[in-house]
């Protein structure tokens, strides 16, 4: 696979994760970014990186309060 | 959903005597054969009885979620580097996949949350009500922050116009958990298309009892 078309599609589902991020957010952002070079491009895909993981941490977070919080709810389900 | 195959024997499997919700008698939820182990009970939404998952199921699934993050950390790294040589990396964690798996629990609490709010709301309703209104007001703010953090550094490294229709989903931490409801939750619990129904639902359903409580006591801080 060419180096140019990897990054772009890592990008993409990057973006994916982020799922506050609507279809047409994500189309536009592919838009803006479709012809910066390769090395602007793993800059960007750096801080996406950083982005993804910050949001993944937050969600695994808010997942175990939520699981709690459920246990707490209805004792009975636990 | 499966219906996974147990050698438990429970005490009452005459599930053709249960009666849909409304009529006549309220319907007779069949007692757990072990103390830590969940029935789920009858619904207007499900039709299965007696599966015993939700808990132990979810606490797996999200040890597997707390286990995947620092490896897509490092996978991520090692990209990073390979990359920045010019060079493509070896076969990397699929991100949409740990996405969908993230989507799954959430969908899979939010209706436990419904299920068990119901079944509270019979016992103790304006308690019931304040606890989940509470609980689900200040998660939304917790969405609404990290969502505003996450497109803020979008919008500073990516693309000005992205960026702002991103930070756009934002009103203010205040009016965030009103405004995501009233738009389907697209900027916290954002899901996949056929996932974002239910949980839109779900939130105005737990949103509408919040209000009701609110009408019925303007003075707490719920």
């Amino acid at each position: 696979m060419d180096k140019l078309l990897f990054v772009h599609r890592e990008i993409k589902h990057v973006l994916e994760v982020l799922d506050y991020l609507t279809s047409d957010d994500r189309r536009k952002l592919m838009a803006v970014i479709a012809n910066l070079t390769y090395d602007e491009l793993v800059k960007i895909l750096k801080r996406l990186y950083k982005v993804e993981t910050e949001y993944l941490e937050f969600k695994l977070k808010d997942t175990k309060d939520t699981e709690e919080f459920l246990k707490k709810l209805n004792p009975a389900h636990e | 959903m499966k219906i996974k195959k147990t050698n438990m024997v429970r005490k009452d499997e005459n599930v053709e005597g249960r009666q849909e919700p409304g009529e006549g008698t309220p319907p007779v939820e069949p007692e757990a054969v072990t103390p830590d182990e969940v029935i789920q009970p009858m619904s207007a939404t499900s039709k299965e009885v007696g599966r015993v998952v939700w808990p132990k199921e979810r606490a797996g699934e999200i040890r597997t979620l707390e286990k995947g993050i620092p490896d897509l950390k490092a996978d991520q790294k090692k990209a990073l580097a390979t990359l920045e040589q010019g060079q493509l990396p070896a076969p990397m964690i699929n991100h949409p996949e740990i996405g969908e798996r993230f989507k799954k629990v959430q969908i899979a609490q939010l209706k436990a949350m419904e299920e068990a709010f119901k079944a509270r709301t019979k016992a103790d309703e304006m308690g019931a009500i304040r606890d989940v209104s509470e609980f689900n007001r200040e998660r939304l703010k917790g969405y609404a922050e990290a969502v505003g953090n996450g497109s803020k550094s979008i919008l500073t490294g990516v693309g000005e116009g992205v960026g702002k229709g991103a930070l756009g989903t934002i009103k203010g931490v205040g009016g965030a958990a009103l405004w995501v409801l009233r738009k389907g939750g697209k900027a916290a619990l954002v899901l996949s298309k056929d996932a974002v129904l239910t949980v839109r639902d779900i939130l105005y359903d737990l949103w509408g009892t919040h209000k009701k409580f609110r009408e019925q006591y303007p003075n707490s801080e719920a």
